[in-house]
């Protein structure tokens, strides 16, 4: 897994693109030329689904994922475990949100924690892990 | 430390066809960012030293705020400019003097430059502020931007103020492509997020 965070509006969705075409440890029996010749499936977690989500090669912003389950009164934990397990080679975007003001909501708030956990966890079993700012990169694993 | 402090001798601005130095300074509200920004400029030792300000007041917190913007630089050799749009259109011409050429032009800061151009005619904003870092560049040796991390705040707003996030991001995204030197400040500390390599 290749896990790349930032603010919004930093780029993060075209860096994970290439970082996907370009990764050295792709799935087994695909070489690294079709990864180049086809656009990869993306899951984008503001409309597509988390079943999606597990199914795609590029899972688009993981804190519109968690948020949208947390609504549903499901667990995004249970999800972020089974993105893991089933989707291991994906590479991962999400927006940091933690760096406001702790929001008077209570739901707001917890929503902060979890999704920050849960990068937590993602980032740990990520081999890769890219921050970007102003459409910078920068490995920090 | 001065992290991305270079010198632009006239053989560096050869080796890279002419082109002048960009530095980009980010970071979070009361970062340190300013006084890095600020310590930088000096550091090159380049006159005239342009503190451009484009932050227009409204208030009295926007006083106080430019009252010790302006205590921390009195006795850095800055003369201040002060221009909250069009700098597109921007002519540097030295009040001491008279000359046209600055050696350092420090641009504080883009979050307020961005957010005049966007409330005074939101169409072309991106157009004119990219423009207006061109004319700054011709007009000096080191051009220094400071800007804005305000993206990570997981708060959505009203639409408008969503635009000019978008608009903030946009050029941001353009200035870290454009650096020579992208650097984030973080609790004063400045970080390397971007360093041009320099030529043998």
């Amino acid at each position: 897994m290749i896990f790349v965070i930032g603010g919004r509006e930093q780029g993060k969705t075209g860096i994970a693109v290439s970082l996907y075409k370009e990764r050295k440890d792709f799935p087994e029996n695909m070489m690294s030329c079709e990864l180049a010749e086809r656009e990869p499936d993306v899951a984008d977690g503001r409309t597509d689904s988390p079943e999606a989500a597990l199914r795609a090669e590029i899972v688009l912003h993981l804190e519109s994922l968690i948020r949208t389950l947390m609504e549903k009164g499901e667990s995004p934990e249970d999800f972020a475990g089974k993105l893991i397990r089933e989707n291991p080679n994906a590479v991962v975007t999400a927006d940091e949100i933690g760096y406001g003001i702790v929001p008077a909501d209570a739901f707001e708030r917890e929503y902060r924690e979890r999704e920050g956990r849960i990068c937590q966890q993602i980032a740990g079993f990520s081999r890769e892990v890219y921050r970007v700012v102003c459409g910078v990169l920068v490995r920090i694993k | 430390m001065m992290a991305g402090k270079k010198k632009c001798s006239k053989a560096s601005a050869e080796n890279r066809g002419g082109n002048r130095v960009l530095y980009v300074i980010t970071g979070g509200s009361g970062s340190g960012k300013s006084e890095y920004a600020e310590d930088l400029a000096v550091s090159m030792g380049k006159l005239p030293r342009i503190y451009l300000a484009t932050m227009q007041i409204w208030d009295d917190e926007g006083k106080k705020r430019v009252l010790r913007h302006k205590k921390q630089r009195a006795q850095k050799g800055f003369e201040t400019v002060e221009r909250f749009t069009e700098l597109e259109e921007y002519h540097f011409q030295s009040a001491a003097d008279g000359r046209d050429r600055a050696g350092v032009i420090l641009l504080e800061c883009m979050s307020n430059l961005a957010a005049n151009e966007f409330y005074r005619q939101e169409e072309g904003a991106f157009e004119r502020i990219a423009a207006a870092i061109k004319c700054l560049q011709k007009q000096c040796c080191d051009l220094i931007i400071v800007t804005n991390e305000i993206f990570s705040d997981g708060v959505s707003y009203d639409p408008e103020s969503e635009r000019y996030i978008r608009l903030l991001g946009r050029i941001n995204r353009m200035l870290g492509r454009n650096a020579d030197f992208l650097t984030e400040v973080v609790c004063g500390i400045p970080v390397v997020i971007k360093e041009r390599r320099e030529m043998a």
